[in-house]
């Protein structure tokens, strides 16, 4: 090949390389530059949810991790079939009062960003299990998201205290150990 | 010309080239990053309701720098980021951009903000059911919003569970 045809070939790659190179650390530099925010977290450990009952009715309480709040408008009870029944329909205590926030989208809303206990249910019978159905709705302010309506219920007796919700119960060992042994 | 400058010069040359294949590589990488096959496969094949009440698969924006945003009038987050969202569709939409919005919320509330917003990319309706199959794109929790960015090849080049700014999107075009 020519010398200087050999150079001006060898020039022009040379250029391109690093206009491909500058070019290509722009865009990284710019993408990387835009950090995502952290993961959220799963509901259950956002807002720890658990249920006691005393003098008869059940106290709900949501142990809100910082950084996250629950819209207090947004809490439906239900117990068996019964309607459901919103925070007002009983008489709560001052806590349940909520906070009120500034949201850009929603304007002033109430919203409990700390723990709170609610009740949630009257009159439980003194004999036999009462189910407790709560739907609850929050945002997750240090990860900048929502979590949809969420459905939890609880199994309660007259004496129950601090109990999780059915859905994140865990097998016994009882019923584990009956799976293995009749394989069912 | 000295055979030390020849030489140099070849050198040069050669991390020239060495480099352009390196930044096709990279290129290529970065275009194909994060693909899972299958998980979204699903969400290119299926269909939403419109809210003229037509029913429009996604299959047709194929070929098109797509991007799926997820949520839901009761989403703040949401709100919040969609005005960016029609700013960005006003811009880049001659370069090959195209927002799809997919509701998991009531029509009324959709149509009420979709139009307080003069959103101007289609807004489709889904069943609450899409949350959980959410949770195998990307989005583990099943939060909103939550954007996916697809190539013109259908291949994921961005998940985004929270909001997407506007920089990112211009990023993607620059």
């Amino acid at each position: 090949m020519n010398p200087n045809r050999a150079q001006r070939l060898c020039q022009f790659f040379a250029k391109v390389a690093g206009t491909t190179l500058f070019a290509a650390s722009a865009v990284a530099s710019s993408v990387s530059a835009q950090t995502p925010p952290p993961a959220p977290l799963p509901v259950d450990d956002a807002f720890v949810a658990s249920a006691s009952v005393r003098d008869g009715q059940v106290l709900l309480k949501f142990d809100v991790l910082a950084g996250h709040y629950l819209f207090r408008d947004r809490f439906e009870f239900q117990r068996g079939g019964d309607t459901p029944l919103t925070i007002d329909s009983f008489k709560q205590d001052a806590s349940a009062a909520g906070k009120n926030k500034d949201d850009p989208s929603f304007g002033r809303v109430k919203v409990f960003d700390r723990p709170v206990s609610l009740i949630a249910a009257k009159d439980i019978p003194s004999a036999g299990k009462t189910q407790l159905t709560v739907i609850f709705q929050g945002c997750s302010e240090v990860a900048g998201v929502c979590y949809p309506p969420t459905k939890r219920t609880f199994t309660l007796a007259r004496n129950s205290r601090d109990v999780a919700p059915n859905e994140l119960a865990k097998p016994g060992l009882s019923s584990m150990f009956k799976k293995q042994v009749s394989g069912q | 010309m000295s055979l030390s400058n020849t030489r140099r010069t070849l050198l040069l040359g050669g991390a020239g080239l060495a480099a352009c294949g390196a930044g096709a590589l990279g290129g290529y990488w970065w275009l194909n990053r994060g693909v899972v096959a299958g998980d979204e496969a699903r969400l290119l094949d299926a269909s939403f309701e419109s809210l003229d009440g037509a029913t429009l698969p996604i299959s047709q924006w194929r070929g098109k720098t797509l991007i799926v945003n997820f949520w839901a009038t009761w989403c703040g987050p949401c709100r919040e980021e969609m005005p960016e969202f029609v700013q960005a569709q006003r811009e880049f939409a001659d370069k090959g951009l195209q927002f799809v919005g997919i509701a998991i919320d009531r029509r009324p509330a959709v149509e009420r903000f979709a139009k307080e917003l003069k959103v101007n990319y289609p807004v489709l309706l889904a069943d609450p059911a899409w949350l959980e199959a959410l949770k195998t794109m990307g989005n583990p929790q099943g939060v909103l919003p939550f954007t996916l960015v697809f190539s013109p090849q259908s291949a994921v080049m961005l998940r985004r569970v929270g909001k997407l700014k506007y920089d990112e999107i211009k990023a993607i075009f620059a």
